[in-house]
């Protein structure tokens, strides 16, 4: 009897145990471990397309209660890999940046396997076939989204020479730079099936005073120019410094203006018919899902199990200024285009397990302005 | 007299012959006067931007803020804008460019360390402000109808008043012999008596003059002034400072205020001729960084040069003698 009574009291307490080390495990589980992101970014920059790109990435972050470290970069070569160099002392776990180019890569990719931390990349592919092959096979590698550029660059040459352009002056980023390298790829893959007679080509406009003077040019020295396509520019302000120059030479309407990536005062030029169509919108998606791949990769729940998650981001198509307004409140606004609890149910596979490539894929196809709209309209 | 027309030929050969080169290689698109008037009009505000960097550049200080006192000043000058019309802008321009410049004078008189530490450092401070007061979309765009002094004659107005404004400090002043005195040798000006550090901090205030109104011009022309971060505004006085190196060699045969003018005008001839002939962008700046060095070459080497033919005129009167 008395040894009934020992062995229920230990079945009793064995019993308690496991229930108590169930809530526990259970407790350990709700949550994943406590993380860092390193992001190298120009927070000092007041440009809103620049601030929501910040927004995007710490909304993805925080959504599984992570921590956003930055420091602030000028995203050249050398200075992001001081950056990297720098957010490894600072003991974070995973680092997200814009690759300045491909040759940057190993370096730090053996700067973060040294410090077993993850890396991944946004807005960029890796064009050169050795360092891709390099970067993919490394375990430490999560990443990234980038968007189809040369097929937008190609896309909108199309869709401006549907609009009666044949002559085209045009202004892009730095050269070397892998987006603005295929853009410009894109754009005259896109020149030549629509017979569009490309004159000529201006890089790394950063000042109005500049873009100005190359817009004044293009119209002295090419008078058959019909169309200017802005194939990417950091000047701020620069659809409106390209429209004044042109209605100051009475050029504002017969000279039809494209561009890629959106920015704050399209709407404005749209409804009086003087700018014509622009390709942009993934400014704000490519950042935050490339965290989004980052943070599962560093929480252990990693979208693709084998080598790193790519996922390519869609252009959006502005091409009212209706569009033009929404974009402004809702993708140039405070908040980020998916809050951090959408983040957190659809994007995070620590709390979705349904979330793959095939997920997510759906789930971009469905991003679009109204969708954004729709979701976030009070 | 003759020496006069003689080098007034010279300095105009500069251009023309530029000029000559890119009409033999792009006639079609080169031989329309509208090229002509388009390289004028856009040779303006980098000519009053080089004569804002000019004083400083005499009295031997080497200026980095010059774009970010631009962006503030003109960022001033469109919100005022907004607010009280033309006289906000030309106004709020003007005085902001004066009391950043005068913040900048003072700090290099006081602080003591060298002037492009110092400019360096304000530049970084100077494009925050002009980022903070441009707001949330980082630039700012003025109402057509204040933008009155962006095109003919206005514009031209403004640049001939610019430039007897210059011709008369620099030559007709007191202040300008102090000015040459201390960029010449310092020790030497401040043995004479003259109040070196004072003049120094003159020259950045007087040239904040022209910063104000090539903001002016600037929101005028473009409709909009962006702010700039992470030194992007230094862009901005690249190429007036091309004009002022080979406006100092030119000095010999020109005043400085023709001469930075003919310098801008003879870059801006290469980069719409580089356009026209279609050359891609990056030939611009090789193009550019040639073309200084050879001017430079060619006329700080000009008694050399002389000196040789001379030697040469010598050894064949000795030949033909014996």
């Amino acid at each position: 009897m008395k040894l009934r009574r020992l062995v229920a009291i230990g079945m009793t307490v064995a019993l308690s145990a496991t229930m108590f080390s169930g809530v526990s495990v259970y407790a350990d589980n709700s949550d994943p471990e406590p993380f860092k992101i390193g992001f190298p970014w120009d927070t000092a920059n007041t440009d809103p397309t620049w601030i929501s790109i910040y927004n995007n990435v710490k909304a993805s972050v925080e959504s599984a209660g992570g921590e956003l470290v930055n420091v602030v970069t000028d995203n050249s070569a050398d200075g992001l890999i001081d950056n990297i160099s720098e957010l490894i002392s600072r003991d974070v776990d995973g680092i997200l940046f814009m690759p300045a180019s491909d040759s940057m890569l190993p370096a730090v990719d053996a700067m973060c396997a040294d410090a077993g931390v993850y890396w991944g990349t946004m807005f960029r592919t890796i064009s050169d076939d050795d360092i891709r092959e390099a970067m993919y096979d490394s375990e430490w590698y999560a990443g990234g989204c980038n968007e189809d550029d040369e097929t937008c660059a190609s896309n909108i040459v199309k869709s401006m020479a549907d609009m009666g352009v044949t002559d085209l002056g045009v202004i892009n980023i730095a050269k070397g730079d892998t987006s603005s390298d295929l853009r410009d790829k894109g754009a005259a893959e896109g020149a030549e099936e629509a017979g569009v007679n490309i004159l000529n080509t201006t890089y790394d406009i950063s000042v109005t005073t500049d873009m100005t003077k190359t817009i004044e040019s293009y119209i002295a020295a090419y008078p058959e120019m019909n169309g200017i396509l802005v194939l990417g520019t950091y000047c701020g302000g620069a659809i409106p410094t390209i429209e004044k120059a042109l209605a100051d030479h009475d050029k504002a309407g017969d000279i039809k203006v494209g561009r890629i990536d959106f920015e704050t005062t399209l709407g404005d030029y749209l409804k009086e018919g003087t700018f014509n169509v622009s390709y942009g919108g993934q400014q704000q998606i490519d950042p935050l899902v490339s965290a989004v791949i980052l943070v599962n990769k560093v929480i252990g729940t990693p979208i693709v199990e084998e080598g790193p998650t790519n996922i390519i981001t869609p252009y959006l198509e502005l091409t009212t200024a209706e569009e033009a307004d929404q974009f402004n409140e809702y993708f140039l606004g405070d908040d980020a285009v998916y809050t951090a609890d959408e983040i957190k149910d659809k994007m995070i596979k620590f709390y979705n397990p349904d979330i793959d490539m095939d997920y997510m894929n759906d789930l971009i196809s469905t991003f679009s302005i109204a969708d954004v709209v729709e979701r976030h309209s009070k | 007299m003759k020496r006069f027309l003689i080098n007034t030929l010279k300095v105009i050969m500069l251009p023309v012959i530029v000029y000559l080169i890119f009409l033999v290689i792009c006639f079609e698109r080169f031989s329309n006067w509208n090229c002509i008037y388009t390289i004028f009009l856009q040779t303006i505000i980098p000519t009053i931007t080089a004569y804002a960097i000019a004083y400083g550049n005499i009295c031997g200080i080497f200026d980095f803020t010059i774009g970010s006192r631009l962006v503030i000043s003109g960022v001033v000058g469109g919100l005022l804008a907004a607010q009280y019309g033309l006289a906000g802008m030309i106004l709020g321009a003007v005085l902001s460019a004066i009391v950043v410049g005068i913040i900048t004078g003072v700090l290099n008189w006081w602080l003591k360390i060298p002037s492009l530490v110092l400019t360096m450092g304000l530049t970084m401070v100077f494009e925050i402000i002009g980022s903070k007061l441009a707001g949330h979309y980082g630039f700012v765009q003025i109402d057509n109808k204040y933008a009155i002094f962006g095109s003919s004659p206005n514009i031209v107005i403004v640049f001939v008043l610019s430039a007897a404004l210059f011709y008369f400090i620099f030559n007709r002043t007191v202040f300008s012999f102090h000015m040459r005195a201390v960029g010449s040798n310092e020790v030497v000006a401040k043995n004479s008596g003259i109040k070196t550090d004072l003049v120094k901090c003159k020259s950045i205030v007087y040239g904040s003059v022209f910063i104000g109104i090539a903001a002016i011009l600037t929101l005028s022309q473009s409709g909009s002034v962006g702010a700039q971060t992470s030194l992007g505004s230094v862009t901005i006085m690249f190429k007036p400072l091309i004009s002022i190196l080979l406006a100092l060699v030119l000095q010999r045969i020109c005043n400085l205020t023709i001469g930075i003018f003919i310098a801008q005008f003879t870059l801006n001839i290469i980069f719409i001729g580089l356009i026209a002939a279609g050359l891609p962008d990056t030939f611009q700046n090789v193009v550019l960084g040639l073309f200084l060095l050879i001017v430079m070459i060619l006329f700080e080497n000009s008694g050399r040069i002389e000196e040789l033919r001379e030697k040469r005129k010598v050894r064949q009167k000795a030949l033909s003698a014996s």
